[in-house]
């Protein structure tokens, strides 16, 4: 039981590095292209509201909208780890704390939306 | 330019770096840093709740692998933190804040009081075996190996309804007044629930990181996020907390008490200095 535990707690680990991996390579590479391409005309306030703008400039190597989809992926990284909980509770069939994290993960999608719906 | 986000950069350093030993989230030196340097406060606080992320998602990765934080614990707990979050925000247009400064100030400074009296008494961080029906039945209890005194700690909770209380006060606290709230969490696991200090920072860390997704999405919408801040502080917390989740578990409890009681001290002060709106 407790080395099941230990299993999925690494896997669990696992997927947050990839998160975070993912959301400082996105960074990395926005300050690249701020360095690189934006050298004169530096846009120091300027940030994407939209996932659809942030999409098009990533396409366009626009730095902000990879600065913007960084900082995005380090906000999702949270919400998927409550997501892999549920699987690895699950998993070692403990239906207490599978319910339990459902519960939290609805609670949080809730929170998101009254704040999207808020701005 | 470059000056200006070399100097965010290592803020970030320094606030990963105590965020992920003190499972405060290093929202409390993020936030003041950023204002002295004439950043506008909404931008402040925003790039702040990206820090509490970065240090959540970052110290989670090194305490998971080494068994320290305690899964069930920050699970069960985060359904009265996310509640807590919710109806905070949703109070938020209806409520005046200037009693809760007050009441979370005095709170905290009740708080570093107590960790002091601990300091006093007890040579030795001992575990109290206690025999919590509820504790049991949610199999909260737990057990990390602490690389300071070369031991295997096996603990067990108490007063988990306390606890659980405390926690939604907390959440209450971070949805209507937007701080991170660690300090509340390491509260009501170290102080009510009497799990060890190193297994309550790190499980404080994780779900911290749940509690501020909510605020951040928010944030991100709503155009407070600026790249040009949050980007170089999220890289240099992350950087900050690959040290200190190791660190930590190096460090002596006793030394980590010590360097949080002033800084539970500063935040109250910060907190009350607020409810007298002096910012």
């Amino acid at each position: 039981m407790k080395d099941e535990m230990n299993r999925l707690e690494l896997i669990i680990g696992k997927i947050l590095r990839f998160g975070v991996a993912t959301a400082i390579t996105f960074m990395v590479f926005g300050c690249f292209l701020l360095i690189v391409r934006n050298n004169k005309e530096v846009v120091p306030y300027y940030s994407y509201l939209k996932l659809s703008e942030i999409l098009q400039g990533i396409v366009v190597l626009q730095p902000n909208a990879w600065l913007m989809g960084g900082v995005f992926t380090l906000i999702l990284t949270p919400v998927l780890r409550v997501i892999t909980s549920i699987f690895a509770f699950v998993k070692v069939k403990d239906w207490v704390y599978t319910w339990i994290t459902i519960i939290v993960l609805l609670i949080l999608i809730l929170a998101m939306a009254f704040g999207i719906n808020q701005s | 330019m470059i000056t200006q986000a070399m100097i965010m950069l290592i803020i970030g350093v320094i606030a990963g770096l105590m965020g992920s030993i003190l499972g405060l989230g290093g929202g409390i030196l993020v936030t003041p840093a950023l204002t002295l340097m004439g950043v506008d406060i909404k931008y402040a606080i925003a790039a702040s709740i990206i820090a509490v992320i970065a240090t959540s998602s970052g110290s989670a990765i090194a305490f998971l692998k080494d068994d320290v934080l305690n899964l069930r614990v920050a699970m069960f707990l985060e359904i009265f933190t996310t509640l807590g979050a919710l109806i905070g925000a949703l109070l938020t247009g209806y409520f005046d804040g200037t009693v809760l400064y007050f009441l979370f100030g005095a709170l905290l400074i009740f708080q570093a009081w107590n960790m002091w009296k601990k300091l006093r008494v007890k040579i030795d961080e001992r575990v109290e075996i206690n025999h919590d029906r509820l504790a049991n039945k949610l199999q909260l209890n737990g057990f990390y190996y602490d690389k300071n005194t070369k031991k295997e700690v096996r603990y067990s909770l108490k007063n988990v309804p306390g606890g659980a209380a405390v926690m939604f006060g907390a959440g209450v606290a971070s949805g209507l007044l937007g701080i991170g709230s660690g300090a509340f969490k390491v509260m009501a696991m170290d102080g009510v629930m009497k799990m060890p200090l190193k297994s309550s920072t790190s499980t404080s860390n994780l779900m911290m990181g749940v509690t501020a997704a909510a605020s951040a999405v928010i944030y991100f919408f709503s155009g407070m996020i600026q790249p040009v801040i949050a980007v170089p502080i999220a890289l240099g917390i992350i950087v900050g907390y690959s040290f200190g989740a190791r660190l930590m578990q190096y460090l002596p409890s006793k030394l980590i008490r010590q360097i949080f009681i002033p800084f539970v001290l500063l935040m109250a002060i910060q907190l009350i200095l607020k409810g007298l709106g002096m910012d």
